[in-house]
């Protein structure tokens, strides 16, 4: 099966197709999980990154992620959808991941900015999409920069929530079922984190409107 | 991207709204590297290899976290041993008495026998105040030798009197018991009762546990007439050295009248050292001279004793009877010792 790179603008639908696969995963068909694999990387590689911060230890999540989901294939019931199971997989990897010693000895080897907390999204090797539209460019670069700096110095809890919402690729009610938190709780979270960046970037002087 | 159910669908109030939303983007619109798909299956594939992966990376980590746990647990702490210290310093402090060195003021040496006295647990740890090791001058020490002042005494008067070199070990290893002093070297049991003795007495140093009054009473039996007493008086501290020395001229135109020379003089010379033990027990340290002066013209008898003697407070007792060799006379030497509080 050749793998496509091209991006999809949104979700892929899952519904039953994905079950299909399941089932066939189940049974022993490790083509059918690739398949599976294929349709919900990205939504995996974004949910990694967005914990982790880092595209390489995002990628290394996402690979975890998937094989537990494989050794663990035969718990899936089919009650929730394949993506919000694998999801919830994925963001536990990250956790760990996050929280793991030798990452905190990189972190402590290679010391983040001054303006950064201690756990703090370090710079992020991007990897762009293409499909970046025509508005963007009209952005203050500097303005860009600074919120980029000032989202990695938010709370985990608003960061993680924020981020998991712009990935494009999860809804609210996957994102409050990968952080085990009410869906009312996941939207006061992005609008807060919101309110404080814009409150961050007045204080540096953006104040429009 | 879902625009129906992320916030990120709907167009960015204000430009720091459309700001954010940018940078959420260019962060998050990301895809992942290539080949991710063809990576998961061969770690699926290859299961054996796929969980020795894992432990390079915890590996480390985990071991230095499971060493640091065990040397916090583990590191050898020096077990507070103060009875060691303590104990042996008992014996050591007797040598050092016996040495002659001035009995002041062997702060360790009270400490010690104290504890062996007391039979106490040892006391504060030792690597919290410094140890002071006391001056020794003869490593084996006394082999249950009691350890007071008049020991010291003692040996130099033995050693005046031209007996054995009292300095040398086998001097100092005379033995304590009261009632054996011709004897060798103590028996095991009898040092075990020295040792015992030793240890009830107040350490030297420590003041005095009272005094005691010494009644030393010499009766001369020479067979005709009644016995003649002699008594010799003295109030003594615990552990103090006591003496008495009497002379007498014999009166003119006696018999003896016609003696010009010294030594036909009758004289009663008394040394005492008492030490008290407990309430009503008291060793006394003996030495008598007693010349009592020719009867006649054919003899003239000594007495000379040395002894130590234990005896209840207050309780006279004979503690020795002599005969003289030419003649008939018979000495008998009582002793009163009674503690006075």
């Amino acid at each position: 099966m050749a793998e496509s790179t091209d991006c999809v603008t949104g979700p892929e639908p899952l519904a039953a197709t994905d079950l299909d696969l399941v089932r066939l995963a189940q049974a022993g068909d490790v083509e059918a999980f690739g398949e599976l694999v294929h349709r919900n990387r990205r939504a995996v590689f974004r949910a990694a990154l967005a914990c982790v911060g880092s595209a390489a230890e995002a990628d290394d999540v996402a690979q975890e992620a998937f094989v537990t989901a494989y050794r663990k294939l035969h718990t899936f019931r089919g009650e929730a959808q394949f993506r919000t199971w694998l999801l919830s997989i994925t963001w536990r990897k990250a956790i760990d991941r996050r929280k793991s010693v030798t990452r905190w000895l990189r972190l402590t080897v290679s010391p983040p900015r001054d303006d950064a907390r201690e756990d703090t999204f370090d710079h992020m090797e991007r990897i762009p999409s293409t499909n970046r539209s025509q508005e963007d460019a009209v952005v203050d670069d500097e303005l860009q920069r600074n919120v980029t700096r000032l989202i990695g110095t938010l709370p985990r809890k608003l960061r993680d929530a924020l981020l998991l919402a712009g990935t494009g690729e999860h809804t609210y009610e996957q994102i409050s079922k990968m952080l085990g938190a009410p869906l009312g709780t996941v939207k006061w979270r992005v609008s807060e984190a919101r309110r404080v960046l814009k409150k961050k970037l007045a204080a540096l002087g953006y104040a429009y409107e | 991207m879902n625009n129906d159910k992320s916030p990120f669908g709907s167009p960015g109030v204000s430009p720091l709204d459309r700001a954010i939303d940018r940078a959420v983007r260019e962060m998050m619109e990301v895809d992942p590297p290539a080949g991710l798909s063809r990576r998961v299956l061969a770690r699926i594939n290859a299961p054996a290899a796929e969980g020795w992966t894992f432990l390079p990376r915890y590996a480390a980590a985990a071991a230095a976290l499971a060493m640091l746990v065990l040397a916090v647990i583990f590191i050898p702490r020096s077990p507070g041993a103060p009875a060691v210290v303590a104990e042996p310093p008992a014996a050591v402090a007797a040598g050092k008495t016996i040495a002659a060195t001035p009995p002041a003021p062997p702060s360790d040496a009270v400490a010690a026998p104290k504890t062996a006295r007391a039979g106490a647990p040892p006391r504060s740890a030792p690597h919290r105040e410094p140890i002071v090791m006391p001056r020794i001058s003869n490593v084996f020490g006394p082999r249950g030798r009691q350890v007071s002042a008049a020991n010291a005494q003692e040996s130099a008067k033995a050693a005046d009197a031209g007996l054995a070199d009292t300095t040398s070990s086998k001097a100092l290893d005379r033995p304590t018991q009261p009632f054996a002093s011709a004897a060798g070297p103590q028996k095991p049991a009898e040092r075990v009762d020295a040792e015992a003795l030793a240890a009830a007495a107040a350490p030297a140093g420590e003041a005095s546990r009272g005094n005691v009054n010494i009644e030393l009473t010499v009766v001369e039996d020479g067979g005709t007439g009644e016995p003649v007493r002699k008594t010799v008086t003295m109030l003594v501290a615990d552990r103090q050295n006591g003496s008495i020395r009497s002379r007498g001229v014999p009166a003119a135109g006696g018999a003896r009248a016609e003696a010009t020379d010294a030594r036909e003089d009758a004289t009663l010379n008394v040394d005492a050292t008492p030490t008290i033990y407990g309430n009503d027990s008291v060793l006394v340290l003996l030495t008598i001279e007693y010349l009592p002066g020719p009867l006649d013209a054919r003899s003239r008898s000594q007495l000379h004793e040395r002894m130590r003697v234990m005896v209840t407070s207050g309780k006279p007792i004979v503690i020795s009877q002599a005969s003289d060799p030419v003649t008939s006379r018979r000495t008998t030497v009582e002793l009163k010792a009674t503690v006075l509080r």
